[in-house]
């Protein structure tokens, strides 16, 4: 038994391959990549996901972009969007905008902080490894600033827009998460967890 | 929960998010006030003025996510619930689930859009963004959508005895 693998997408119980083996490895029924030869190098992973949440309260709160317009000035962030969007009446827009910015990077990349440390010192990673997982879908720091291009595009001929501090810790936050999702694949951490009989999943 | 009971949330928001889908893109997602006039557009019509303005490649983008992804995601999770279970070809439909589970966040990004406009263009009667009612379906038929497939287990696509057998 302690070999044995479930494939999280179709279920399937398999037998786990040989440790050499190198390359990726996938389920013989659905396809669904189930592990490779890598493994978490949990120290890269701490470091991404610890530089990634020092840099969530700038990308947060330091104004992305401002503009000058008609010699009027006005800077915006990401928190200053989502008050825009409740005091002009759009609540649910708002609390979209915020759980999907604000709440779940965070919570995601405490959950990866936590379950690296935990993997170190051998301990169940619980829930933590859950609330990663729903990270990877929920949090969409990558999404908004492809939706902030797109806006720049709509501001008029009369706009001079400003690049401010908060726009390059949005960047590099987005590339540092991204890194760390490339290396802690929730696949990988599904191994661990069975090879430890972490009851927990 | 029951594999019935997981199809049936599944379905059910489906079938809202299809529902909401609708005021989703007949319905102006913003309205832009200036000086030159007031002009509310719809999903649609954003894509329509990037194209307009000489950005192609930023309208296709944004057709891809706003307009495409949408129904073909809303289609396609009807397609897969409509065989299950003892899906005829559970490998392909597995492979369209996880392709349309990936991709369903990218539609965020009108939502996204609009935010942004709304906390930077406030010159009060000068240059104003405001958001328009149709936003509120939009994020509301993305999310619904998201939550659907997430309702659904891909398990469910091989036959209950495979399942049985393949969890000892």
């Amino acid at each position: 038994m302690s070999d044995s693998i479930v494939c999280h997408d179709c279920g399937l119980a398999l037998s786990a391959p040989a440790q050499q083996r190198r390359g990726e490895w996938f389920c013989p029924r659905c396809r669904a990549r189930l592990g490779s030869s890598h493994r978490i190098r949990v120290e890269a992973v701490a470091a991404l996901a610890l530089a990634a949440l020092v840099l969530w309260a700038p990308a947060m709160f330091l104004p992305l972009l401002s503009m000058d317009q008609f010699g009027l000035y006005n800077a915006v962030s990401v928190f200053s969007c989502v008050t825009a969007l409740f005091s002009n009446g759009y609540p649910l827009v708002a609390a979209l905008v915020a759980v999907t910015l604000l709440v779940m990077p965070l919570a995601q990349l405490l959950a990866l902080l936590v379950t690296m440390a935990r993997l170190r010192g051998g301990v169940s990673l619980g829930r933590w490894v859950w609330w990663y997982r729903q990270g990877r879908e929920w949090a969409m720091p990558e999404i908004f600033l492809l939706g902030a291009l797109i806006a720049t595009t709509k501001l008029g001929e009369n706009a001079t827009l400003h690049l401010q501090a908060g726009l390059i810790c949005l960047l590099a936050m987005v590339v540092l998460r991204l890194i760390a999702e490339a290396l802690a694949n929730p696949a990988a951490l599904d191994r661990v967890m069975e090879r430890r009989h972490d009851p927990a999943r | 929960m029951t594999r019935r009971a997981e199809r049936q949330l599944a379905w059910a928001l489906l079938i809202a998010a299809m529902i909401w889908l609708v005021p989703a893109n007949t319905l102006p997602i913003m309205t832009l006030n200036g000086i030159g006039g007031q002009s509310s557009g719809t999903i649609a019509d954003g894509i329509k003025g990037l194209f307009d303005s000489g950005m192609p490649g930023l309208a296709l983008v944004v057709f891809t996510a706003s307009l495409l992804v949408p129904f073909l995601k809303v289609l396609v999770l009807a397609v897969i619930y409509w065989h299950t279970p003892e899906h005829p070809a559970p490998a392909t439909a597995a492979r369209a689930y996880r392709w349309v589970y990936w991709i369903g966040r990218w539609s965020m990004l009108d939502v996204f859009v609009v935010a942004l406009l709304a906390g930077l263009m406030r010159f009060g009667e000068i240059a104003r963004v405001n958001p328009e009612p149709g936003i509120t379906a939009f994020g509301l038929a993305v999310v619904l959508t998201m939550l659907s497939a997430h309702a659904f287990s891909p398990k469910q696509l091989w036959k209950d005895d495979d399942a049985i057998r393949a969890n000892p």
